[in-house]
């Protein structure tokens, strides 16, 4: 039953570069209920291994190493992310420019070197080396002072040599570093992920736009350049400037001030008046009824009976109640949409 | 390059060490940084080392527990995967709202690439099997089995996580007889189901051989929980590749033509053959105001020993 998995559906693909063979087959529902799952499991395992070691028998060519049979392995055809970058081209050195230029190339060294004093092969580095430091007897040069160390002045030539070199090599590293190469590791452990100079400036630029000024009163960083403020919310109008252009405005303002005023039904006097009517005209009962109470919402609609008031006087009351309130928010709302659109002496984007 | 850094290493093993672990063209494998969380169960537990097993010797266990929560904090896993050199990590933890807890993940440059969690079900560690187990170190075959692991973007990722775990070290050639181990991924309602399988080959009548398998362990479902994919430009930077030198092949030229000659066609260009220069005249060098325009006689050329001839004359 394990076999109609296989041989029925979609013939499995292969990547040899990873032993890898991919059946694109759904499992059997049916054998993958209880104790039948590990047989059956088991059984298709075997079916794609079978599968995969074919194709690796056939198409991959047998060669033989010393007693083993082997197989060379194609390049893995699924894209798998690296574990580090690729490695930067390191800029030649100054030296290696040199060499470069004049054609000058490395003569490989033969590692026995002839001693004359002790007249035999001596290694050129390592044990056993001709060291001139650990000669025990130095000839002092004519030309030189009797009374100099020569001793101490071998060890201060190679100190100068030593430290020319080290010099050398970290002005080669800061060149490098210059030029647009990586940080170079410190340490195994230390370093942390440096910047480019183009990830850095990006950087910059979203820090500062991300206050409320959009980065206007932001100290300038050297070698920035400042271009135009992205997202710049609130435009003002300078203070000086066209006289006419502000009393515009200012007229702007008056008159959509006074527009409010011309709405000839004012409901909230109109509201009022009728309230006023009713406390004067009606009993105690009403009065207590009519005043103004925070109502809840939930009760905005129920009619209730209180202190022996007929239902419809209720009703009465309690749709007054909703109408003042609709009055009272409708003001409300209507102030606040006059100070949301009144002007200042910017205009809003 | 060590001689890159400013501090140089003083030891042999110094200079090996960071050798190791700078970027290179063709890399090392990949290893695993095995982490417990601040709880585990037994299963989880013995669920991550036997993961260890697997992974050897490409992975490190760190013995200490670490209270951490890699999906709220994933700094403690990046720093050791700095100190350690480890790409990949595998992360065990059980709470009551997690528990048998598996976060597997990866690495890119030390910065989290992507992790994925999973509740470990149905766990038989390894020592249940009484079957010999493959040598350390063996490349395993891997089987991904369901139709999701092509389809879904989630378990595609799932997927490629966990070629990169269980892919082994990256062999030119491998001997045909070394094709011990097969891991066998299947995806059967919600759960991923991990079977490892030792391979047995025996003659069949063909070249090809007959494959038998015996279940070596260890056995465990996967059930996804939690994950945090990489982005498409993180992948994409993680998947490039650099330019292997190829030998490039040079126009116009045949390196061998069956007789050991190295032919080539010179493309001169326009040549004016009159006014070739084929060889250097010392006597066409002289300016040609030495001549005498009248009588068509050279005017010697002076030299400080005519001084002295001149003198004796007189």
């Amino acid at each position: 039953h394990a076999m109609s998995v296989l041989a029925t559906s979609v013939p499995p693909t292969f990547d040899l570069g990873l032993l890898l063979i991919n059946n694109p087959n759904p499992l059997d529902p049916a054998s993958t209920r209880g104790p039948e799952l590990e047989p059956y499991l088991a059984a298709v395992a075997r079916e794609n291994a079978q599968s995969l070691l074919s194709e690796i028998w056939q198409r991959l060519p047998a060669e033989r190493v010393e007693d083993a049979v082997v197989a060379p392995l194609p390049p893995p055809s699924t894209p798998l992310p690296r574990e580090k970058p690729p490695p930067k081209p390191k800029p030649p050195s100054r030296w290696e420019e040199f060499a470069r230029l004049k054609s000058i190339r490395r003569n490989k060294k033969e590692q026995a070197v002839w001693d004359e004093a002790t007249g035999e092969w001596r290694p050129r580095w390592g044990y056993g080396r001709a060291d001139p430091s650990k000669e025990w007897l130095l000839e002092v040069p004519a030309s030189a002072d009797p009374n100099e160390d020569q001793f101490g002045r071998l060890k201060k030539e190679k100190k100068e040599r030593v430290a020319k070199n080290e010099l050398q090599r970290l002005k080669n590293i800061s060149r490098n570093m210059r030029l647009g190469g990586t940080l170079p590791a410190l340490s195994a452990g230390g370093g942390g992920a440096t910047s480019s100079s183009k990830e850095l400036k990006r950087a910059l630029v979203v820090a500062k736009r991300s206050d409320a000024s959009v980065g206007q009163f932001s100290a300038k960083v050297g070698g920035e350049k400042v271009g135009h403020l992205q997202g710049r919310r609130r435009h003002f109008l300078p203070n000086t400037g066209s006289l006419t252009a502000e009393r515009g405005i200012q007229e702007q303002v008056l008159k959509e001030l006074a527009a409010r005023r011309t709405d000839p039904l004012n409901t909230e006097r109109a509201v009022n008046r009728l309230q006023q009517q009713r406390e004067q005209s009606g009993d105690a009962a009403n009065a207590v009824n009519g005043r103004r109470r925070p109502q809840k919402k939930k009760t905005a609609g129920k009619v209730s009976t209180e202190g022996g008031k007929s239902r419809r006087q209720n009703a009465r009351d309690s749709k007054s109640r909703k109408y003042k309130k609709a009055a009272a928010s409708g003001r409300a709302n209507q102030k606040m949409k006059s100070l949301m659109k009144s002007k200042t002496l910017g205009k809003r984007k | 390059m060590a001689s890159n850094s400013v501090i140089k290493p003083k030891t042999q093993a110094g200079k090996r060490a960071l050798a190791r672990r700078e970027e290179k063209v063709i890399e090392n494998t990949k290893s695993c940084l095995l982490i417990r969380g601040g709880n585990t169960s037994e299963a989880i537990g013995s669920c991550l080392k036997d993961l260890y097993s697997l992974k050897k010797p490409h992975a490190l266990m760190l013995k200490r527990r670490n209270p951490i929560l890699p999906f709220e904090e994933i700094s403690f896993v990046e720093k050791m995967s700095r100190k350690y050199d480890c790409s990949l990590f595998a992360f065990a933890s059980h709470s009551k709202k997690r528990p048998n807890n598996l976060v597997l993940g990866r690495l890119f440059n030390y910065q989290l690439l992507d992790m994925i969690e999973f509740g470990v079900e149905g766990y038989q560690p390894l020592c249940t099997f009484p079957v010999a187990k493959v040598p350390v170190g063996t490349k395993p075959c891997l089987s991904f089995q369901g139709e999701e692991f092509d389809s879904d973007p989630t378990l595609m990722a799932i997927k490629n996580l966990l070629l990169d775990m269980f892919q082994g070290p990256r062999v030119e050639k491998i001997r045909l007889q070394g094709l011990e181990q097969l891991i066998q991924f299947s995806y059967c309602d919600g759960q991923i189901l991990v079977r490892s399988y030792r391979i047995l080959l025996k003659s069949s009548g063909s070249k090809i051989p007959r494959v038998e398998l015996s279940e070596m362990g260890p056995r465990f479902g996967l059930r996804l929980r939690r994950h945090k994919l990489a982005t498409p430009e993180q992948s994409k930077q993680a998947r490039r590749q650099p330019k292997v030198a190829t030998i490039k092949k040079i126009k116009n030229i045949v390196p061998d033509d069956g007789l050991g000659n190295r032919l080539g066609r010179v493309h001169v260009g326009r040549q004016e053959l009159d006014k070739l220069q084929t060889r250097k005249v010392k006597a066409l060098k002289r300016p040609r105001e030495d001549f005498n325009a009248a009588d068509g006689k050279k005017i010697k050329k002076r030299r400080l020993s005519d001084n002295k001839k001149r003198k004796n004359k007189e």
